[in-house]
């Protein structure tokens, strides 16, 4: 009996435990800072005048605060200007609204609370700092003020950090700082919803991070269309089912916890610090909670679940018990004069991610812009109990795809061949011998060989996120992720891998793709989607997601020397050399006036990227122009045989590949591309509307790269030299 | 139970969405139909949403794109008739606020060539018209008529056509629309569905009696849901429900459905129907939410757009309720949930793919060529590009290239016209050493029968070696004298050998014809075909057979044994055998004109094996005429009970399986 327990422990246990998948690697265990609090002492400050206290100071600003409501103000020492929380007294004179939505306008922050405990779950209610029942208790120290709220009847406290720094400010709130002590629960908080907030006509425009950047003037005719903007950073929870019930919905998932304000001359730029993957950023147009154009950080502490009692019955909404303690940050840098617009906002952005290491380093000139030629290998089919890989381009099929290439002129290519695994990835956990039909290791080998001695650098795509329950050995209880009920959350069949498991797949892969030579790993889904993992043994929020993803990123960079993405959520940016699909579209939101290259900007001339491949483009002008504008480089998926050949593999959506029906246009786009080879490690210091469709981005060596949409034409001005 | 079921199947539809697409990312992904595979792909945008317009609305709820483009919306909620230019900016409103000019809840629009505007005023019971000018010129009240005396006249929709002849839809009439003369005068209904005949009705109608009939809720046709007219003057209706049933219909003057009822993909929940200038159809369906193009009989094309309840975005509707093309093929939609108008933009893409569509349907396949060449050089997958091409290359007489296309696109019709031009020249270049490879053949099979008497007559073999080739002969004797060579057969004992080669013989010739038939015989995907599915199918019959018909016939004194049931029943085969290899040839060199040909031989062989079952049956067992004549029915409806019984096996037990798998499941992956 022993015996046969022990025999089946061994026999079953064939996957790696977590932790040591984590060590391997090289990656240290998630770690969750958290912020203390101040001390206890009390400051009770005297109100001037205009009613604001001076809280804090140094040498670019100072802080004030109102002790009657905590409202704060931010004074730029240089010029003089005042950013405010809240709307003016004479603005509040005329407000339309009324009860709670005119308190709300006057408080630095809304707390939504709800109760974990019977019936009324779903029923959210809101307090804000003029509650009667709240009170705040204000402490200082060298740099920063701290307000902490504690509402008896509720039971609810928390405190809001306010630290100056030499750009702006930060707004904190320090998990540590939260009590919830009473029948109620934290749901979710706006911090400083109404901070710079616009009225309609005034000169200027919010900032959010939708695609690769998109302004919201302060219009005044669009009241009767819009409900807002609220969407949450890096894309909903995967693993709560109630995200499903708008299944459909496509938007582009935001990539980076930005967003800002401009006013005539002055404008803001806000970065969420700490937590962002547990926020939504709203923007709101006036009409809907106020008559304010205002956009804000709504930093999410539980989330709504379904709950099953049982298989059969309907199942019901819950809340989730558990707080999710981390600390939330947001930083607000400030710009002015030429500075204050979303060049400067981006600009801002770059230094934060610089000035914290989330930025790689700058990237060398090249010769020749690099062209991204993704190579599908092939794929299976299952038809009938039968599974069959049909491959598409074999190894060296691909090695003639690249000479050909050559010989039109494109002296830059980096290869990222897809489909290389056993059977192209049937087994999802057991990916080698690479497989046959292609020419199996050996061939890789020599296709890796003959590219080196051209100088090309091939890379191999995999996707280490998505497991199916039909094709690994790997179960869903040890390596899926759990939604907030504690079960694995599957979908058809698919889950989730923990992202340790992820980390332990992969660098088995990386072990034996170094010794063939492959030069890097394009990992999918890891660029653009986190989660929680509420396995009740060890919970994991999204943002050890995030660390573990980084991790890997770097690893990977190490061992093989690069690692790509898709999408590139900002937390991958210092870790990769390549962004496979940036965003470059908005979400077609009727809330977003214009699209602007924001993204771009933070990172041309660090990271790479591209957007749609050459020849699967919906709009074929329209798209190259959109990559000659924001500065992408040339991507193409291509395949030796037919597409109409490579439905019937399941590879329906490559339906425009072959490589003949390309390689000469392939070469005349590439000599196009090639003009901004010069710009390839510079940074993108402009951009601007010239005309209702012509946009010029300049360089920091002053070359201009004018685009225009009308006569499908773009022009570059050569700049003089840096 | 209902809901749950609805909310698995939104997951599922999520996860679909989850692999990553090359597309970029519209809030909505266009996709084609492709009629092979009865299945919709997804295919670059057609259409790209170009905005959503008017923040003065309240409730749109119709339409009407006037001969200059401008857009006329009806909007229930503000009592008015908004005058939109092609750009979305408001030009105009019609529809004044108190007197003769005033609307109460418009539902219906419509605009004639000369601008007069026709405005179904339903909370006013009547039809009013406006000049060009915006001016309130005249109203339509119910007609005085006592066909209509009865009934309320709720106009919410109109359409009037050259002569000024009003198509009136009232709310909820199941008695069509109602035809007025450009006087106001009743001049009858027109194009009233057809009464949904049920089978429980004809079934109440058999036995019920007249008072329980009038005590029964009569069938009634369905209302009207929206109307248009082309330029010729037909009558396009728009009705929901029946899955797509009769959803669009064509009405000529006469009220008969050009269409003859037929059924429209995503049309279940069919708002609005709209044509364009070349009479392509675009429809906008609640249930799919989506819009939907067909061409000119009515086939789908193209899908496009979304609708979600909280909408936030353009190109996705929260409610959609009308649709409208104008002259530059933008589509228009209004949404009374967002208050808006939708306006997309056909795409470069789109306008190729289309003007191909229409050159061709039009058979102006040479003029379609170089916009299918643009389709070609930007999608390979969509599947009327290769119908398409493949046309235009049959009319260039580049057949093997039509033959190819055409193949890729399982058009019969087209490759069997490719396939008999490459014959005719194939023959005319081959025309003598065909002749010559003919009269070869033709002496070799003169000569084998010669030299195998030759050979036996020089080496006469073995007693046991003669009864096997005589078991052999026995095979084409069969199929001329089934009774003599049955009655020999019951006397002889067959070597099992000889039986299984048989059988082997006659399922390697099975796969034979599922592999190597010709394309027009045979039009599918080879490496699609399941193989063992299809042998499954071809040999459980005949087992079954054989142990119905020994059961049967020993209850009813036949004499025949088991063995002899085998023997025979494999000896029955040999038409199918002798027959299939031909057979395959032939399917090789016909068209598809010539394929009678192939279908009479093959329905003789059919009928010469069933003959050969009867008289073996009756052989075997003595039966008389009558008697096996009696008994075979009786073995086929055993043969039916024996499957029916194995179904019912199987599905328990499979559910048993599943029951324990899905615990097993739940207990050791998830929880």
């Amino acid at each position: 009996m022993v015996v046969a327990a022990f025999l089946f422990f061994f026999l079953r246990e064939g996957e790696t435990p977590l932790d040591v998948a984590l060590a391997r690697a090289g990656i240290p265990e998630p770690v969750n800072e958290r912020a203390s609090l101040y001390s206890d002492e009390e400051w009770k400050p005297t109100a001037g005048a205009d009613g604001y206290a001076l809280a804090v100071e140094n040498d670019a600003y100072a802080l004030y605060v109102r002790p009657d409501n905590t409202q704060i103000a931010l004074a730029d020492k240089k010029t003089g200007y005042r950013w405010t929380s809240n709307p003016t007294q004479e603005q509040i004179a005329e407000e339309t609204v009324k009860g709670q939505l005119l308190t709300n306008l006057q408080s630095p922050f809304v707390l939504t609370y709800v109760t974990t405990e019977g019936k009324d779950q779903t029923n959210r209610k809101a307090v804000d700092a003029l509650d009667k029942n709240l009170k705040a208790k204000l402490s200082r120290s060298a740099n920063g003020l701290q307000v902490t709220y504690a509402h008896a009847e509720l039971g609810l406290t928390f405190s809001l950090e306010y630290e100056l720094t030499e750009e702006g400010f930060k707004a904190r709130i320090p998990t540590n700082g939260i009590k919830e002590e009473g029948k109620f629960v934290i749901f979710s908080l706006d911090v400083l919803p109404f901070f710079g907030a616009a009225k309609i006509g005034e000169d200027g425009y919010l900032f959010v991070p939708d695609g690769p950047g998109g302004l919201i003037r302060f219009k005044g005719d669009r009241a009767n269309i819009s409900k807002g903007y609220i969407h949450q950073v890096y894309g909903l929870e995967p693993t709560n089912m109630i995200n499903f019930q708008r299944s459909g919905e496509r938007r582009e998932n935001i990539s980076y916890p930005v967003f800002g304000v401009k006013r005539g001359d002055q404008a803001f730029v806000a970065m969420i610090s700490k937590g962002g993957d547990s926020s939504n950023i709203a923007a709101m147009p006036p009409g809907i909670k106020s008559s304010f154009y205002n956009v804000f950080a709504n930093q999410i502490y539980r989330e709504d679940y379904l709950f099953m009692r049982s298989r059969e019955s309907t199942p019901v909404k819950a809340v989730q018990k558990k707080r999710l303690e981390t600390d939330r940050e947001i930083e607000y840098r400030f710009l002015n004069g030429d500075k204050a617009d979303y060049v400067g906002m981006a600009d801002a952005y770059r230094d934060y991610l610089s000035d914290n290491g989330k930025l790689g380093e700058p990237l060398e000139p090249v010769k020749n812009i690099p062209l991204y030629l993704k190579v599908m290998g092939g794929t299976f089919n299952e038809a009938f109990g039968r599974v069959q890989y049909f491959p598409a381009t074999t190894f060296d099929q691909a090695t003639d795809m690249v000479k050909g290439l050559q010989e039109r002129g494109v002296d830059n290519i980096e290869v990222i061949y897809y489909g290389w695994q056993n059977m192209g990835g049937y087994r999802l956990d057991d990916r080698f011998p690479i497989e046959k039909k292609l020419g199996g290791t050996a061939g890789a080998k020599a296709f890796i060989d003959e590219m080196k001695k051209r100088d090309i650098g091939v890379q191999f795509y995999d996707d280490f996120v998505w497991l199916n329950t039909a094709n690994t050995g790997l179960s869903p209880k040890s390596s899926g992720i759990r939604g907030v009920d504690g079960t694995v959350s599957v979908f058809e069949g698919w889950f989730l891998s923990k992202p340790a498991r992820t980390v332990d797949m992969a660098y088995q892969a990386v072990q034996k793709l170094k010794d063939i030579g492959v030069s890097g790993i394009l990992y999918d889904w890891i660029g653009e989607m986190v989660f929680h993992d509420y396995d009740p043994t060890a919970i994991a929020t999204r943002g050890d997601t995030v660390q573990i993803y980084s991790g890997l990123l770097d690893y990977t960079r190490k061992t093989l020397g690069w690692s790509g993405v898709y999408r590139g959520n900002d937390y991958t940016l210092a870790n990769i050399d390549y962004i496979m699909q940036m965003q470059y579209e908005s979400s077609f939101d009727f809330m977003i006036d214009e699209t602007v290259p924001f993204y771009p900007i933070v990172v041309h001339g660090y990271i790479p990227y591209s957007f749609n491949d050459g020849n699967l483009r919906n709009d074929v002008e329209a798209e190259f122009l959109k990559a000659i504008e924001y500065g992408a480089m040339p991507s193409f998926y291509l395949t030796h045989e037919e597409s109409r050949k490579l439905r019937d593999g399941g590879m329906y959506f490559l339906f425009n590949s072959q490589y003949e029906k390309w390689a000469d246009r392939i070469g005349v786009e590439y000599k196009q591309f090639d003009q901004l080879a010069h710009v390839f490690s510079q940074r993108i210091v402009d951009h601007e509307k010239l005309a209702e469709q012509r946009f010029a981005t300049t360089y920091e060596d002053g070359t201009r790269v004018v685009v225009d949409y009308g006569n499908l034409t773009f022009a570059v001005e050569k700049g003089a030299g840096m | 139970m209902k809901r749950w079921l609805v909310f698995l199947l939104l997951a599922a539809i999520a996860v679909l969405a989850l692999p990553p697409e090359a597309n970029a990312r519209l809030p909505y992904q266009t996709t084609y139909y492709d009629s092979n595979q009865s299945y919709w792909y997804g295919i670059q945008a057609i259409y790209k949403p170009e905005g959503a317009y008017g923040g003065q609305f309240d409730e749109p709820v119709d339409l009407f794109v006037a001969s200059d483009d401008k857009i006329y919306v009806a909007d229930k909620g503000n009592d008015r008739i908004y005058v939109l230019g092609n750009d979305g900016g408001a030009l105009a409103e019609i529809g004044d606020e108190e007197g003769p000019g005033a609307l109460s809840s418009p539902e219906g629009v419509f605009v004639t060539a000369d601008g007069e505007v026709y405005v179904a005023d339903s909370g006013n019971e009547r039809i009013a018209v406006f000049g060009a000018d915006g001016k309130f010129s005249r109203e339509f009240k119910k007609p005085d008529s006592p066909v209509m005396s009865k009934e309320h006249f709720v106009p919410t929709k109109v359409v009037v056509d050259r002569r000024g002849v009003m198509y009136v839809n009232t709310n909820a009439s199941y008695q069509g629309l109602v035809r007025l003369s450009p006087n106001g005068e009743f001049m009858g209904y027109f194009g009233a569905n057809k009464a949904q005949q049920t089978l429980l009705n004809w079934v109440k109608k058999l036995i019920l009696n007249k008072e329980q009939l009038k005590k029964e809720v009569p069938g009634l046709p369905k209302p009207i849901q929206n109307i248009t007219i082309d330029p010729d003057g037909f009558v396009y209706t728009a009705t929901g429900g029946s899955f797509g049933a009769s959803a669009i219909r064509k009405l000529n003057a006469g009220g008969v459905d050009a269409f003859k009822g037929k059924t429209f993909q995503h049309s279940h929940g069919i708002q609005d129907v709209a044509i364009d200038l070349n009479g392509f159809l675009y429809n906008i369906d609640l249930d799919f939410g989506r819009v939907t193009i067909f061409d000119r009989t009515g086939d789908p094309l193209f899908a496009f757009g979304f609708t979600d309840v909280n909408t936030q975005q353009y190109g996705v509707f929260g409610f959609p309720t009308s649709i409208g093309v104008d002259t530059k093929m933008n589509v228009w939609v209004t949404d009374s949930r967002t208050k808006t108008i939708h306006k997309f933009r056909r795409t470069e893409f789109g306008d190729d793919v289309l003007k191909a569509l229409v050159l061709y349907d039009e058979g102006r396949y040479e003029e379609s060529k170089p916009y299918w060449e643009r389709v070609y050089a930007r999608n390979e997958m969509y599947n009327n590009l290769y119908i398409g091409l493949g046309k235009v290359y049959l009319e260039e007489k580049k057949n093997e290239l039509a033959l190819d296309f055409m193949k890729e696109a399982y058009d019969t019709k087209g490759y069997s016209k490719a396939f008999w031009e490459l014959r005719l020249d194939w023959l005319q270049k081959h025309f003598l050493g065909l002749i010559l490879g003919l009269i070869a053949v033709y002496l070799l099979f003169r000569a084998i029968p010669i030299a195998y008497r030759k050979i036996l007559a020089w080496k006469p073999p073995s007693e046991a070696y003669k009864k096997t080739l005589d078991d052999i002969r026995n095979l084409g004797r069969v199929m001329i004298h089934p009774y003599d060579a049955f009655y020999r057969m019951k006397e002889a004992k067959v070597s099992p050998w000889l039986i299984i080669s048989i059988l082997a013989a006659v399922v390697l010739v099975k796969i034979a014809s599922i592999y190597w038939s010709g394309f027009l015989i045979n039009p599918i995907n080879l490496a699609y075909v399941d193989l063992w599915a299809s042998l499954r199918l071809f040999v459980l019959p005949w087992i079954t057979w054989i142990i119905a018909n020994y059961l049967v016939c020993s209850v009813k004194d036949g004499e025949g044994k088991f063995r002899e049931v085998i023997q025979g029943s494999t000896y029955a085969l040999a038409p199918y055998l002798i027959c299939s290899i031909p057979l395959i040839i032939l399917s090789n060199v016909i068209t598809l004109e010539e394929s009678a040909i192939f279908n009479a031989i093959s329905a003789v062989m059919y009928i010469w094996m069933a003959v050969l079952f009867f008289v073996m049956t009756q052989v075997i067992h003595n039966f008389e005429f009558l008697e096996s004549l009696k008994n075979i029915a009786i073995t086929v409806f055993a043969i039916g009970t024996i499957w029916l019984f194995g179904f019912i096996v199987f599905g328990l037990s499979y559910n048993l399986y599943d029951f324990f798998n899905q615990l097993y499941n739940e207990v050791i992956f998830y929880r």
